[in-house]
C-alpha cells in the first residue's frame, strides 16, 4: 500500500512539474527567444558555409588559477 | 593527498581515487548497482574506492567533478531558446534532473557522501584531455578529444607538457562528430550511447569504397569538412539540439526511408548506411589529426571522448596520419573522465608532477582466495581447487581445446568498458563454430558482430598486421588490425567478415596467469590466441562479484566458470538456476 502511495505521489509530482515547467517555456523562454530574434542574436551556431575557410574556434581551455575551478561555470 | 574524481548523470557514472598522483582504485558504478550505463550519482562505487584504500570521505583531500553544470546548463537552455516554440516537449522532460541534481552537484556530494572539503570542477573536456595525457606514456603530446558534447566543446586540439594541458581550437555545439555517428546509431535501429560499437562492426559488410557507395556521397552532404580538419553539420538533418529524437525528416529522406526499427532486418541499404558513416568519420579524423600535428609539431598524440573508442579507426591512426606514437587510455569514454578530474586537480590544480604510466587496466574490485572459498562453501556450489597456478592453466587450457566455453574470473575487475582478462569469457578461437555456439549459449547477440582476439604481445605480429612496436592501446582492446591472410581460415572465431580482428594483447608482467594460458593454449594447438569476449549477457553490465559470475555461468552455456585457484563445472551445480535469454536485451 505504501508502494502504492509512494507511486501516485510520483505520479502527481511529475504532472505537477510539467505543467509548472510549459508555464515557464511559454512565459519565461519564450519571450527570450522572440526577442533575441527580433535583434538577430544567435542561440546556436549553425552556420553551414562552404566558403568559409576554417570552423576552429580558438579557445584557451586549462592552466588557470586554482580559484576558477571552484567554479560550476 | 588522496583526490576523488567523480563522473555522473550523463551516462556511464564512475569514481577514481588517486594516492599522490597515483591510481589506486577506479570503477563504473554500473558494475555494482547491476544497471546498465548508470547514470546515478556513483555511491557504490565511491564507497568502494575508499574501501580499497582504507579510508573515510574524511582522508579526502579534495575531488575532482568531470563538468562544469552551470555551462553546460547555458548550452542546454540556448538549445531551447533557439529552437522555440518546438523545443517544449524535451524542455519539459529535461528540466527535473537539472533542478533535482545535476545543478546542485555539492549539495549531492555532501549528503551522499558527507564530505565538507573542496570540490574542483574541470570542464568536460579538460577531464578528457587529462585522461588520457597525464597516464600516458609521453613527457608532450597532443591531444585531440571527440565525444558526443560536454559543457559546449564536442571536439577540441590542444598540447600536453609536463603537468600542463592547455585546449587551443575547438568544435562547438551543436556540430559533433560524435552525435553525427549516433545518429546513425539511432537511425539504423540501435540504442544511442550504447550500441555505436555495433554500427562499427556492421560498417564491413556494407560498401567500404568511397565511390561506389551511394549513402556515403549522401551523408557528405549533411558534414562539411575543412582541409584543416574542422567541420559543421547542417542541421537541417538533425533534430538532436530541440527533440528526443535525434535524426530529422530530412535525413530519413536523404537516406531513402524511415528509421529501422530494432525488430527489422538489417537489408544491404543500412549496411552500406553503416559503412558511410565509418568512412566519414575515418576521413574527418585523420583531417583533424593531420591539423592536430601540423599545429603542434609533435610526434605523439593521445585520444579521448567517445569517439575514440572506435577501433577500427584507431588501427589505422599511425598509418594514415603523420603521427608516429599513440595512446588511448582504456577507459577513453566519458566514463573515464573521473580519472581526468581527479589527475587534472592532482597534477595541474595542486601542480604536483606526474608520477604514473598507466600500463594496465586492473584497477577495480578483487577477491582474495579465502573470499571466494568462503562464498563457494556458503553457497555449496562444488568445485575443484588447483594445488597451482600451473594446474590451472593446464586445466583450463585443455578445457579450451576441446571447445568448452570457461568464464575466467581472475583478479581485479578492468577498468573500462572492455572484458581485459580479469572478467571474460574464453574460448578456442579454431573452431568453425564458436561463434554460434557463444552466441546461442552466453551472448544472445546479433550475428553479424564478431568477437575478440586476445593474443600474447610478442605473438601478435605473427597473426595480425599490427603497428610495430605493439602500442601499448593494443592492450586494452582498442585498435583493430588485419589478420594475416595466412591465418585467417584458422581463426574463424575471431575473423571479422573483412578480415580483421579487434585484438588485445597481452603482456605477462600486466597479468601473468592469462598471458601464462594463452601460451599453454598455444603450446596445446599451434596458436596462442583465445577468444576474449566480456563476462556478462547482452544487456547486462560486465559481471564484479563471485557471486554476479556464479550467477551469470548458471544462467547461461558457459560449461566452466574458472575463479582464482577454483574451477566450477555447471554439470556439477544445480541446473536451470535462471534463463540468461529471457532477460537478453540491448
Amino acid at each position: 500500500m505504501w508502494i502504492g502511495f509512494r507511486d501516485f505521489g510520483a505520479t502527481i509530482g511529475v504532472a505537477v512539474n510539467s505543467v509548472l515547467l510549459f508555464f515557464v517555456y511559454i512565459i519565461a523562454v519564450g519571450p527570450v527567444a522572440l526577442i533575441g530574434r527580433m535583434f538577430g542574436k544567435k542561440f546556436l551556431d549553425t552556420e553551414f558555409s562552404k566558403e568559409k575557410e576554417s570552423y576552429w574556434i580558438p579557445v584557451d581551455i586549462g592552466s588557470r588559477a586554482k580559484e576558477e575551478y571552484y567554479r560550476q561555470f | 593527498m588522496y583526490i576523488l574524481g567523480i563522473s555522473c548523470f550523463y551516462h556511464d557514472s564512475s569514481a577514481t581515487l588517486l594516492k599522490d598522483g597515483v591510481v589506486v582504485a577506479a570503477a563504473m558504478e554500473e558494475r555494482f548497482s547491476r544497471q546498465k550505463h548508470d547514470t546515478r550519482f556513483p555511491t557504490q562505487a565511491i564507497a568502494w574506492c575508499l574501501s580499497h584504500a582504507g579510508i573515510t570521505i574524511d582522508a579526502v583531500d579534495a575531488i575532482g567533478f568531470y563538468e562544469k553544470p552551470f555551462l553546460k546548463f547555458e548550452r542546454l537552455l540556448s538549445q531551447h531558446i533557439a529552437a522555440w516554440p518546438w523545443s517544449a516537449k524535451t524542455f519539459v522532460s529535461s528540466l527535473p534532473s537539472w533542478l533535482h541534481e545535476k545543478l546542485r552537484v555539492p549539495k549531492i556530494v555532501k549528503k551522499e557522501l558527507r564530505y565538507k572539503g573542496d570540490i574542483f570542477f574541470v570542464e568536460h573536456h579538460l577531464a578528457h584531455a587529462a585522461s588520457a595525457f597525464l597516464v600516458s606514456p609521453f613527457d608532450r603530446a597532443a591531444i585531440v578529444t571527440v565525444d558526443g558534447v560536454g559543457e559546449w566543446n564536442t571536439t577540441t586540439i590542444g598540447v600536453g607538457n609536463g603537468a600542463d594541458i592547455r585546449l587551443t581550437n575547438a568544435i562547438n555545439f551543436p556540430h559533433s562528430l560524435g552525435l553525427l555517428y549516433s545518429t546513425i546509431t539511432a537511425y539504423l535501429g540501435f540504442s544511442v550511447n550504447n550500441s555505436e560499437y555495433k554500427v562499427m562492426g556492421l560498417s564491413p559488410y556494407g560498401t567500404m569504397d568511397r565511390g561506389r557507395n551511394d549513402y556515403y556521397k549522401k551523408l557528405r552532404q549533411v558534414i562539411d569538412v575543412k582541409p584543416d580538419g574542422s567541420y559543421h553539420l547542417d542541421l537541417q538533418y538533425f533534430a538532436y539540439h530541440y527533440r528526443d529524437r535525434m535524426p530529422s525528416e530530412k535525413l530519413c529522406e536523404l537516406l531513402g526511408g524511415p528509421v529501422r526499427t530494432p525488430d527489422e532486418p538489417l537489408e544491404a541499404r543500412h549496411k552500406d548506411i553503416a559503412a558511410a558513416v565509418q568512412m566519414i568519420l575515418e576521413d574527418v579524423m585523420t583531417s583533424v589529426l593531420t591539423h592536430a600535428h601540423a599545429s603542434t609539431g609533435l610526434d605523439a598524440v593521445v585520444l579521448a571522448g567517445g569517439v575514440a573508442l572506435n577501433s577500427v579507426y584507431n588501427g589505422k591512426i599511425i598509418r594514415t596520419t603523420p603521427f608516429k606514437h599513440l595512446w588511448i587510455q582504456p577507459d577513453a569514454g566519458d566514463g573515464g573522465t573521473s580519472l581526468g578530474a581527479a589527475s587534472y586537480v592532482y597534477h595541474t590544480v595542486f601542480g604536483k608532477s606526474r608520477k604514473e604510466v598507466m600500463g594496465h587496466a586492473y584497477l577495480g574490485p578483487g577477491y582474495s582466495t579465502e573470499e571466494i572459498r568462503r562464498h563457494l562453501t556458503q553457497h555449496s556450489i562444488v568445485y575443484h581447487e588447483c594445488i597451482d597456478d600451473n594446474e590451472l592453466v593446464t586445466t583450463t587450457a585443455n578445457l579450451l581445446e576441446k571447445n568448452q566455453v570457461v568464464g575466467w574470473f581472475q583478479g581485479r575487475m578492468e577498468w573500462g568498458p572492455r572484458a581485459l582478462g580479469a572478467r571474460s569469457i574464453l574460448s578456442n578461437p579454431t573452431s568453425s563454430e564458436m561463434q554460434d555456439i557463444l552466441n546461442l549459449k552466453v551472448k544472445h547477440r546479433e550475428k553479424f558482430r564478431p568477437f575478440a582476439p586476445a593474443v600474447p604481445a610478442d605473438d601478435a605480429p605473427t597473426y595480425f598486421d599490427c603497428d610495430l612496436p605493439v602500442l601499448t592501446s593494443t592492450d586494452f582492446m582498442l585498435m583493430v588490425y588485419p589478420i594475416k591472410p595466412e591465418w585467417q581460415s584458422k581463426l574463424p572465431a575471431i575473423t571479422h567478415v573483412d578480415g580483421s580482428g579487434r585484438l588485445q594483447t597481452v603482456r605477462r608482467e600486466q597479468n601473468q596467469l592469462y598471458y601464462d594460458l594463452l601460451k599453454a593454449f598455444g603450446r596445446k594447438t599451434g596458436i596462442p590466441i583465445l577468444v576474449n569476449t566480456s563476462f556478462n549477457i547482452r544487456g547486462e553490465p560486465i559481471v564484479c562479484t563471485p557471486h554476479d559470475a556464479y550467477r551469470c555461468m548458471m544462467g547461461t552455456g558457459i560449461e566452466y566458470l574458472v575463479m582464482d585457484r577454483f574451477i566450477i563445472a555447471r554439470a556439477d551445480n544445480p541446473k536451470d538456476m535462471w534463463d540468461s535469454e529471457i532477460y537478453a536485451t540491448d
